[in-house]
């Protein structure tokens, strides 16, 4: 069940990808995928190309798959080992979603960060008082860690 | 027979016991039983002895704190009790079966505020419980046409999806699967909703049935089960291991229980009964307890300071009578006294379970560590006392054992005695274990009070329990079991039973009453 879903989500990806994301798997292991999000327009990510991990288990798509950050993301809802905190990555998850629509989310949450619900409180607090310097640590991780130039 | 009358009325079974005793009269249905076993001539004193045995056989006052009832129900009695409860909630509110478990469900099977929420507002009741009362079948879809699986991505003819009254198709294999999944994940599957983001529609338990196979369907009707005692503050599990019932207490407001498998616990907070000590009064202790282990427990459970000299001094192992090894002063290792004032031919042994800070601020112009290292005694006073009862109950089950033991070999030696007649040394091992049980917590309780009258009373009836829990201690484990003596044994046991219902009672009634 989950192979054949997998399957078929590879295909209408490549058939109708989402845009500023791709997403595919590593290797000859389907439950293991790499997907990519271009940092968005008007945002301190614009410019970056960051890297995922995607790992789905055995039971998807009635259990969430597991999304990693690779590229460290100056963001409240992001923390150091590129874990997000995402509600439909947890108990908002349904069948019904795909992987397509989840790295849709991503790019939003990239958009709009939610320093209420934060994994990151500091960077919530800079996010919320000093959107200045928010916006400068967040450029500056942009571009060490996810410039296309490197 | 008269020789045991003799001994009942001797000097040792003290006029305490005997006003006691007078109460638990009425309340026997055996007594009438026992006295037909003896013969019409013998005279009152004989009616006396089946009653005295009587009053130690009716323990139900040890196990039933005051004005609260209790039931133990077994797994079987758990399911049908609560079937019951549904087919009410069905019958009046006419709802459909699979709604009336939902709806207790929210309600925490408050069946009497489910009902009275529910003619008051009835709309609101069924928005918390998101449950739709005219829609909770499953929807087919259009038969005339192709629907795409949005789970699977497969194609089916709409006849073969299924729907919630929200309409969002799903076929059936992924509905299935879904449920499945949900059901493996625990209890929250009692919960599960239509699988489609963001939809709040309730999956009805009648669906749940129709659609997964029957070991899923075992295991979703076990949380359902569940849910009655987990979800239901009336009713809570034992904790004993492989116990598997629970006790009901309609009020809710009652502090010890006992299952049908003789554990008892208290009723809010589930650990093993706690008496005279509250809940509060035993979360904190056994924080303190994680607390001051290590280094300074060790210290202070270890090495005492020598009284006279303040050298510190490591017991490791022998009698409590101590010399100093430096000044050779004998002291009381327990209580730290002189050991002239202090042998058990005076009585004063029993002493050492009384706390009496003044002796030590006697001292002047004490420093703050000395008042942290008195603090630290203190607790270490009760500590001592409380893992010593904690250790002997540990020895519970042996005990429970041997006391089986005994009474095989007491009817095989005697082969005119039956069952029943060995009966009193259960009695007497259960009253033991009551004792300690019990005992253990006074020290908690005994550490939280404050000084005053009250500890004063308290403490000379936890010397009293005491004194009388190791005479039965001793009576039942020292004495060969040939030289049992029947009577000796039962006038005890209901003498600790009296005494331990004594500081019960008073530490509920006067005590904690006042404080809280």
């Amino acid at each position: 069940m989950a192979a054949k879903r997998i399957q078929k989500e590879l295909k209408d990806l490549q058939k109708d990808p989402p845009a500023n994301c791709s997403a595919g798997p590593n290797s000859d292991d389907l439950f293991h995928w790499s997907a990519t999000i271009m940092g968005p327009a008007d945002t301190p990510y614009a410019g970056g190309l960051f890297f995922l991990d995607i790992h789905f288990p055995t039971d998807y798509p009635f259990k969430p798959p597991k999304i990693q950050f690779r590229t460290r993301v100056y963001h409240p809802n992001i923390n150091n080992n590129g874990g997000i905190c995402l509600d439909i990555l947890k108990d908002q998850w349904s069948p019904a979603l795909t992987i397509s629509k989840v790295l849709l989310s991503i790019c939003s949450l990239l958009n709009e960060p939610n320093p209420d619900d934060p994994l990151m409180p500091e960077i919530a607090r800079d996010f919320k008082i000093n959107r200045a310097k928010f916006n400068n640590t967040a450029k500056e991780w942009t571009t060490k860690y996810a410039s296309l130039d490197k | 027979m008269s020789k045991s009358n003799k001994k009942i009325q001797s000097p040792q079974s003290d006029s305490m016991d005997d006003t006691d005793g007078d109460i638990d009269y009425g309340s026997d249905e055996g007594g009438s039983d026992e006295e037909g076993d003896f013969d019409e001539d013998e005279d009152i004193e004989i009616e006396i002895e089946g009653e005295e045995t009587d009053g130690i056989y009716d323990d139900t006052d040890l196990n039933r704190s005051k004005n609260s009832d209790f039931t133990s129900l077994s797994a079987e009695d758990l399911i049908n009790s609560q079937q019951e409860q549904v087919i009410h909630c069905h019958e009046v509110l006419g709802v459909p079966l699979g709604i009336a478990g939902a709806l207790l469900r929210a309600y925490a099977w408050d069946k009497e505020k489910l009902f009275l929420d529910f003619f008051d507002n009835r709309d609101k009741v069924i928005k918390k419980a998101n449950v739709n009362l005219n829609d909770y079948v499953f929807h087919k879809g259009d038969a005339k046409k192709e629907m795409t699986c949005p789970v699977c991505y497969d194609d089916y003819n709409g006849g073969l999806m299924l729907s919630l009254s929200c309409k969002h198709f799903l076929c059936r294999r992924c509905m299935k699967d879904y449920l499945e999944v949900e059901i493996k994940d625990g209890p929250a599957c009692l919960h599960a909703k239509c699988p489609y983001p963001k939809c709040n529609v309730l999956v009805d338990e009648t669906l749940v049935k129709d659609i997964v196979d029957k070991k899923h369907y075992s295991t979703y009707s076990k949380f359902i089960a569940r849910s009655f005692v987990d979800d239901n503050p009336r009713i809570k599990w034992c904790p004993a291991p492989d116990c598997g019932r629970a006790v009901y207490c309609p009020e809710g407001i009652t502090d010890t229980v006992t299952c049908t498998c003789s554990c008892k616990f208290c009723f809010q907070c589930g650990k093993e009964s706690h008496v005279p000590c509250s809940c509060s009064e035993l979360v904190k202790w056994l924080k303190k307890e994680k607390d001051e282990s290590e280094t300074a427990t060790w210290l202070t459970a270890n090495t005492k300071d020598c009284p006279k000299c303040n050298r510190s001094i490591e017991k490791n192992g022998g009698c409590n009578h101590m010399t100093c090894s430096l000044c050779k002063y004998e002291f009381c290792w327990v209580c730290m006294e002189d050991w002239k004032d202090h042998s058990s031919g005076t009585g004063g042994y029993y002493k050492c379970n009384r706390y009496k800070p003044e002796e030590l601020a006697g001292r002047t112009k004490e420093t703050d560590r000395e008042t942290a290292r008195r603090e630290l005694q203190k607790y270490m006073h009760y500590f001592k006392r409380y893992a010593n009862h904690d250790k002997s109950q540990k020895l519970e089950k042996q005990l429970r054992e041997k006391a089986q033991d005994k009474m095989k070999e007491l009817t095989q030696i005697n082969k005119y005695s039956s069952w029943v007649d060995v009966e009193y040394i259960q009695k007497a091992v259960q009253t033991l274990i009551d004792c300690r049980g019990s005992l253990k917590y006074t020290y908690v309780y005994g550490y939280y009070l404050d000084e005053g009258q009250e500890k004063n009373l308290f403490e000379y009836l936890q010397e009293d329990l005491e004194r009388v829990t190791e005479r039965l201690s001793e009576i039942l484990e020292s004495t060969p079991v040939e030289q049992f003596d029947r009577d000796e044994i039962i006038a005890t046991t209901r003498s600790a039973a009296t005494r331990l219902q004594h500081l019960l009672e008073g530490s509920s009634n006067g005590l904690v009453v006042e404080r809280k």
